[in-house]
């Protein structure tokens, strides 16, 4: 089991993590969300004893990242460009991942290869789906037990997104590994992920799964006898997607008995729920003034 | 079992610079003694066919054996100096500067630039695991270089018809070519440190002259400007000389014992000799043993979230941005004051001033922007 | 290919997963005996986690519509009685469609026609299903 605890980091004078507290288990699939600048490459350089934080801890099962050096066996980090095997053939990246970890499967990593029809180059040659897929399947290969991906489908031509999210499921389902995936392409967290950590300013905002976020936020669309009321637009706690004649469509952080009673009191003529996706609950909990920056 | 995996990974990233540091060692170690034993021969030739063209040069110069133009006095050029200019210490030591950085900023400052730093730092191996293994590869490749083009130097001043000169010296060379390999490991020894002052290549290597030679300069810097100051101070004694000698200065600066050889009288003089060999082989060492142990401490220490800044311990930047100001402006100050004859006070600080000013802006624009982008 | 998954619906992911398992094998289109794909399979296939995979076939197995046989694989029950086919869910959407017929200028006649069509389309399949015992 992984846990983060209380994880705290400042740099040049900027508070980019904040007391970051969550636990992984096996087999689960974490999906990491945020606005850019969020902290989210942060945290994940820091779970895997790159950076060192100010304050707290990055823990697999007892022991800490920062003080035990051969947890790295275990926990993977793919950042989001092969930028650091550029200059190594496939095989030589190979051979080199399998002096490191014992646990590499070579036959693994070679059927990859093959299933997807990829020659041994220099890997700054490959295209960006093949050097994805590459990398990937390299950490794959190692079997460890934790994988930290930052935005791994990100610039992938569609077919690429799928093979990638394709492995990762399949890993997961065979292995019980768990993976924390930090990514923008929503839509496809909210298929694969268990969970997901909403992380603003460096704090964690939430940590819930799709359907328990959906439960605590509610996606409304309201069509009132007279036209919309203006103190319903003027809510603080609301984000309003569309007013259209006497149509409201609008979106609420938490779905409160003081929100029904208000809608009520307005005399709506047809109240009804709409389901949110992850993009929507990521708009309300994260979106909002000034968190452009 | 698994170290060797680091050793091998920091050979696969070094092994072109490394293999090309022997290379040319071997030949700068042989190729300059094989052509000065050519001139030897001609200068030789020379004198016995025009004896009387040299002082104190007898007229039955041909019946000399070659021997005798080495012993008699300086009134014979070059020659006096035999032993001493068959052995290329100044082209030696160049190399071993430039190959030196230049190995060291593939070590850690190439890393550093791309995201090979991150994925080292990912490993399971400690900070101190990896740091020593770019050590031991780089120390390698000077110890090879050193071992190879030593003794074949030895070996074709033995070889040649002036062979006389190195044989009841051999001990002597030897410790003279072991005190280039120690200075060449130290250089590249302090440059490695300074991978984790720099935080990319370009930096390291800006860090690495620095490291070299500040501690010479800026004795130099201080003197000068007190010497504008004449009239306050007394500046009788030279404190840059005396810098230059003492012994903590020979360890902080590995070059400061090279510019402490006379090349001229060393292998005749003694105590020159016995100056020389009682220093600067262990100083050398000396300053390895710090280097290495100061990098190693910077390694561990270096925040990794300040990898492309100029300097990545950010808690000492207003430090850098002080000693940055103060060593420009009394390099300013020093430089308008001479422009009078006598040292002028008030020239002198308005140079101070202006000196202060530029660093103070280029230490803005260095120190406190952001190299790489950071990556949240 | 046999399962539509609905992202922006409000029934969750193996909710969907249940009761379209439920609607293949009533249509007959999945029959007692024959082999389900794996979790992996089916997470790979939709591109959806294979926890969800796993829950909602744990589901069936508890409702009797899936048996899982170590070593071979999951399949279809020979006996399967639907038994607690939610009722509320299904009345709300008759009453639903009825409003949409309103919106959609669709007579009453022909939208009784059209019910009782396929209804007794998919009572045939159910009943042959049944019948085979």
């Amino acid at each position: 089991m992984l846990t983060v605890q209380q994880l705290s980091k400042t740099i040049d004078r900027q508070q980019v993590l904040q007391d970051i507290d969550f636990t992984v288990n096996s087999g689960e699939i974490i999906a990491l969300v945020g606005r850019n600048g969020a902290g989210k490459t942060t945290l994940l350089r820091t779970m895997v004893g790159i950076i060192r934080p100010d304050k707290g801890d990055v823990r697999y099962g007892p022991s800490s990242i920062f003080e035990k050096a051969e947890l790295k066996r275990d926990v993977i980090f793919v950042p989001d460009s092969a930028d650091a095997l550029k200059h190594y053939t496939i095989n030589e990246a190979a051979a080199l991942y399998e002096s490191i970890y014992p646990s590499f499967n070579r036959s693994v990593f070679r059927e990859t290869l093959t299933r997807y029809n990829i020659d041994n180059k220099k890997i700054r040659q490959l295209s960006k789906g093949q050097k994805a897929m590459v990398t990937l399947s390299l950490a794959f290969a190692v079997q460890a037990k934790y994988y930290l991906l930052d935005e791994p489908t990100d610039g992938l031509d569609v077919v690429a997104k799928s093979d990638v999210l394709k492995l990762m499921i399949a890993q997961v389902e065979a292995r019980n590994c768990s993976i924390i995936v930090s990514s923008h392409q929503l839509h496809e967290l909210e298929r694969i992920a268990d969970r997901i950590i909403m992380i603003e300013k460096g704090r964690v905002k939430a940590v819930m799964s799709l359907d328990e976020a959906r439960e605590t936020s509610v996606k409304l669309q309201v069509v009132f006898n007279d036209q919309v009321p203006v103190e319903l637009l003027e809510r603080k706690d609301i984000e309003v997607i569309n007013v259209t004649g006497r149509v409201a469509l609008f979106m609420a952080k938490e779905r409160t008995k003081e929100l029904e009673t208000f809608v009520d009191a307005h005399d709506p003529m047809l109240i009804e729920e709409i389901p949110m996706s992850l993009e929507d609950i990521f708009r309300v909990q994260l979106g909002g003034e000034a968190s452009v920056f | 079992m698994s170290f060797k995996i680091l050793l091998k990974k920091d050979w696969k990233q070094v092994s072109i610079l490394w293999m090309l540091l022997v290379v040319l060692s071997v030949i700068v170690f042989t190729v300059p003694a094989w052509t000065q034993l050519e001139d030897f021969n001609r200068e030789i030739e020379n004198i016995r066919a025009n004896p009387s063209s040299f002082e104190g040069v007898p007229l039955d110069a041909s019946n000399l054996p070659d021997r005798w133009f080495f012993e008699s006095g300086d009134s014979v050029g070059m020659l006096y100096n035999g032993l001493m200019s068959l052995i290329p210490m100044g082209m030696v030591i160049f190399l071993y500067v430039v190959f030196g950085l230049l190995m060291a900023s593939v070590l850690i400052g190439g890393e550093r630039n791309s995201q090979m730093s991150d994925f080292s730092m990912s490993l399971p191996f400690t900070r101190t695991q990896l740091y020593i293994s770019k050590w031991l590869i780089g120390a390698s490749g000077f110890v090879v270089a050193t071992l190879l083009g030593g003794p074949l130097l030895m070996a074709i001043i033995h070889l040649s018809d002036f062979s006389f000169l190195i044989q009841p010296k051999d001990l002597e060379v030897s410790i003279m070519i072991l005190f280039m390999m120690l200075t060449g490991i130290s250089v590249f020894s302090i440059s490695l440190w300074m991978g984790s002052f720099g935080g990319e290549s370009i930096s390291q290597a800006l860090w690495s002259f620095v490291a070299l030679l500040f501690p010479i300069g800026i004795v130099t810097l201080i003197e000068g400007s007190l010497y504008t100051f004449e009239r306050f101070v007394d500046v009788s004694y030279s404190l840059t000389q005396m810098w230059m000698e003492s012994i903590p200065l020979r360890v902080i600066s590995p070059l400061a014992n090279v510019f402490n050889i006379d090349t001229y009288d060393i292998f005749r003089s003694n105590r020159l000799w016995e100056d020389f060999v009682t220093v600067a082989p262990l100083s050398a060492l000396a300053s390895i043993v710090i280097s290495f142990g100061l990098g190693l401490w910077a390694f561990n220490r270096a925040p990794q979230e300040n990898n492309g800044r100029f300097f990545m311990f950010s808690n000492w930047l207003w430090l850098v941005h002080l000693i940055m100001v103060l060593t420009f402006g009394m390099l300013g100050g020093i430089m308008l004051s001479v422009v009078t004859f006598s040292p002028n006070i008030p020239l002198y600080i308005i140079g101070f001033v202006l000196g202060g000013f530029i660093a103070h802006l280029l230490a803005k624009r260095l120190l406190y922007r952001f190299n790489l982008k950071l990556k949240s | 290919m046999l399962y539509k998954i609905d992202m922006k619906s409000a029934e969750p992911l193996y909710e969907q997963i249940v009761n379209q398992t439920k609607a293949l094998v009533i249509r007959g289109i999945l029959r007692p005996g024959d082999k389900v794909m794996s979790v992996r399979e089916l997470a790979t296939d939709l591109v959806i986690n294979p926890n969800t995979v796993s829950k909602a076939y744990q589901e069936l197995e508890r409702l009797g519509l899936l048996e899982m046989h170590r070593g071979r694989g999951t399949f279809v029950s020979e006996d399967w009685i639907d038994q607690d086919s939610p009722r509320a869910p299904v009345l709300e959407a008759i009453k639903k469609l009825a409003i949409d017929c309103h919106y959609a200028n669709i007579e009453l006649n022909e939208a009784l026609t059209l019910f009782e069509t396929e209804y007794k389309k998919v009572g045939e399949n159910h009943a042959d299903s049944t019948a085979t015992e």
